[in-house]
């Protein structure tokens, strides 16, 4: 049967006037037998590489490289079954992104990505940034710290981090920014040194950041059960966030909070340096402010 | 991802799977496959374009009684991937840009 279709390309290949026909036949006959030798069936193949006439058209197609082409996908690295994910970064910046399917998909740049030390242990996606490049990275962050003007600039090194929904966040990072953008979850575990945190479009079920100089922007987040965000001298920024029990600790961070839903709802305690409110109702849903030589600003959006 | 970026990048892909070790056909269609399935014949055109601009040479070895071919990438082919990627990351810098003024004026 293989000599018969071979022979029949033969005879298109003649009909065509190419003279490259030997090397031709010879290749595929090769492709035909390794396939063969890999497990595949013989009438299998064949009809997969289609008539001869096909076959033949197919050899001389550019158009079909560059369709090929077309189906080609940036390189990133998938995992699947992940159950949480566990960073340990210093100067990575992170994105958060939602994934279009049941895995986690990592990209960036090979050059960078090379930097990340990335294994999946029983459900636990662990992603860290290679410890021998912590120091020099380190060092300049201090450097460009000294000199404030930025003179020696650390350079931005950035992954994007597709997540699935349900999976949980547990993040220790140093100077890198995060960002979570429509993201759906359980628990989100962040502690940060001076990075920045961005949460825009996110429902989970707990949030708990620890943060030290870093700012955090929220915008319209959901959270079920409880919120909790220390801070030092970062500030929040927190627009709509949606949650039964707030508590935010600040030394000397300025924070502004606006609440989604009613103020009659709520016990407030707010406590500042100068002036606190206390408003007990007895009410199930708790907002708690608290910052030393801060500022607050809070309100409900209805 | 555009058209335009990926021309000429299934030529590139082939060139970097003979980088480890020399290959053949079905094993150079096998470790392209996670990143593109690619059959027979739209394989066969890039080769003979490659060995011809001299980015690769094949040779053949007697296998189970029959010839294999195998295709090995010469200097000018490794010279061909880098460029690829000096290219590439001139894009990635002109992306950077973009995203970062986005990234600003949303602000």
């Amino acid at each position: 049967m293989l000599n018969d279709y071979l022979e029949r390309i033969n005879k298109e290949l003649e009909a065509r006037n190419i003279a490259e026909r030997e090397d031709i036949l010879n290749y595929l006959e090769e492709m035909i037998l390794d396939r063969e030798e890999n497990g595949e069936d013989e009438e299998a193949i064949i009809a997969s590489l289609g008539t001869p006439e096909e076959v033949v058209a197919g050899l001389f197609d550019e158009k079909a490289v560059v369709e090929a082409e077309k189906k080609i996908e940036a390189a990133v690295n998938t995992y699947s079954g992940v159950k949480e994910i566990k960073v340990d970064n210093v100067t990575f910046d992170f994105s958060f992104l939602p994934s279009d399917s049941d895995e986690v998909k990592i990209a960036s740049n090979e050059d960078e990505m090379s930097n990340l030390n990335i294994r999946l242990d029983h459900g636990k996606l662990k992603i860290e940034q290679e410890f021998a490049y912590h120091g020099l990275e380190m060092l300049k962050v201090g450097l460009s710290r000294i000199f404030k003007n930025n003179q020696i600039p650390a350079k931005v090194y950035r992954a994007y981090v597709y997540v699935p929904d349900g999976i949980e966040y547990d993040i220790d990072s140093v100077s890198g920014n995060l960002s979570f953008e429509g993201i759906e979850t359980g628990e989100i575990e962040i502690d940060s040194v001076s990075g920045g945190i961005l949460l825009e479009d996110v429902s989970a079920g707990s949030l708990d950041i620890d943060e030290v100089s870093g700012d955090i922007a929220m915008n319209r987040v959901n959270v079920e059960k409880k919120t909790d965000i220390d801070m030092t001298s970062g500030d929040l920024k927190c627009e709509l966030l949606k949650c039964d029990r707030i508590k935010v600790d600040g030394v000397s961070s300025r924070i502004e909070m606006n609440v989604n839903g009613r103020r009659e709802d709520y016990d407030i305690s707010i406590s500042r340096l100068h002036g606190s409110e206390e408003i007990k109702n007895g009410n199930d849903k708790k907002l708690s402010i608290e910052t030393v030589g801060g500022r607050i600003r809070y309100g409900f959006s209805e | 991802m555009d058209t335009q970026l990926k021309r000429g990048s299934l030529d590139i892909c082939v060139l970097a799977s003979l980088l480890k070790e020399d290959s053949y056909g079905y094993k150079i269609i096998q470790s392209l496959s996670p990143v593109v399935e690619i059959s027979e014949s739209t394989l066969y055109p890039i080769l003979k374009r490659l060995e011809k601009g001299e980015y690769l040479t094949s040779y053949s070895i007697e296998h189970n009684g029959r010839l294999r071919r195998f295709y090995r990438i010469t200097a000018s082919g490794k010279d061909k991937i880098r460029e690829y990627l000096l290219d590439f990351k001139e894009l990635l810098s002109i992306y950077e840009f973009i995203a970062g003024e986005v990234k600003e004026s949303a602000e």
